[in-house]
């Protein structure tokens, strides 16, 4: 690893959160942690050097060294495994990890491009159609999945009044795919 | 044309990122330092207490803490998030 950074909008946001819920923000962040340690861990495997790891309100980004599509395709769905790995531990022990950790592995294997889903969507058309095409069609998937997703998070805070934490979460994702590179 | 399109989109990514800062920044004072009006903002972030999404999250988390079925659980919450 060549360069840990950390943003200030993170920390504000940890602030933020923690004044909000401390035990959720905790339990939060334990996820994201485990999530990125499978990553990790499969990059270790496969011998990818880590160029950068950048923790930002938007989620944690991991620039690495060039991977083929196979090796892209078991490195995005390392962090969502052991999200569920985690989830099926402590199902009975500390239930809010468990609904938490697969809350986040469901939101990742999403098809938006820079998330876990979108990543192994990418990996798979590469091996069948050009990069035009490519994408043209996760362009047009991300914003399909993303503007139901406002709805989604719009008629979960008007309809079951929840708060506006759901509208939050995908304004953070738009966050993330607006600034992908 | 591209590198202009690249500048424009990296300043409105970071126009909404400050935005979200400031949102975090102010609501953050107010919970320090004026406690009732923060309270008033946690609901309107967290949902009302009897919001079926809270309580569909708790029927789940109880329901696996007291090691009941996965399947009855899910169904359970379901029910309370439909209903």
């Amino acid at each position: 690893l060549k360069r840990l950074k950390i943003s200030f909008s993170f920390l504000a946001m940890l602030c933020f959160l923690t004044w909000l819920n401390w035990k959720l923000c905790f339990v939060f962040l334990l996820s994201v942690a485990v999530h990125e340690c499978g990553h990790l861990l499969v990059m270790k495997i496969w011998r990818i050097p880590i160029e950068e790891i950048a923790i930002g309100m938007d989620g944690v980004k991991i620039r690495s060294g060039v991977m083929g599509g196979g090796v892209e395709i078991c490195c995005a769905l390392a962090g969502p495994l052991s999200g569920l790995i985690l989830a099926i531990f402590t199902m009975r022990l500390y239930p809010q990890i468990a609904v938490i950790s697969t809350m986040l592995s469901i939101v990742n294997m999403l098809p938006i491009y820079p998330l876990d889903g979108g990543r192994i969507l990418q990996a798979i058309l590469c091996m069948y159609v050009n990069d035009n095409s490519v994408r043209r069609i996760i362009n047009t998937v991300t914003w399909v999945v993303c503007s139901f997703l406002m709805l989604l998070s719009c008629w979960l805070a008007i309809v079951l009044q929840a708060g506006l934490w759901p509208i939050a979460v995908t304004l953070v994702l738009l966050c993330r795919v607006s600034n992908r590179e | 044309m591209v590198v202009e399109r690249k500048k424009k989109s990296l300043i409105s990514v970071s126009s909404v990122i400050y935005l979200l800062f400031a949102i975090c920044l102010i609501l953050g004072v107010c919970g320090r330092f004026y406690p009732e009006i923060g309270e008033k903002l946690r609901t309107v972030i967290e949902g009302s207490a009897e919001s079926p999404v809270r309580e569909a999250f708790g029927v789940l988390t109880e329901g696996l803490g007291k090691n009941e079925d996965v399947k009855d659980v899910l169904s359970r919450s379901y029910e309370v998030l439909r209903d």
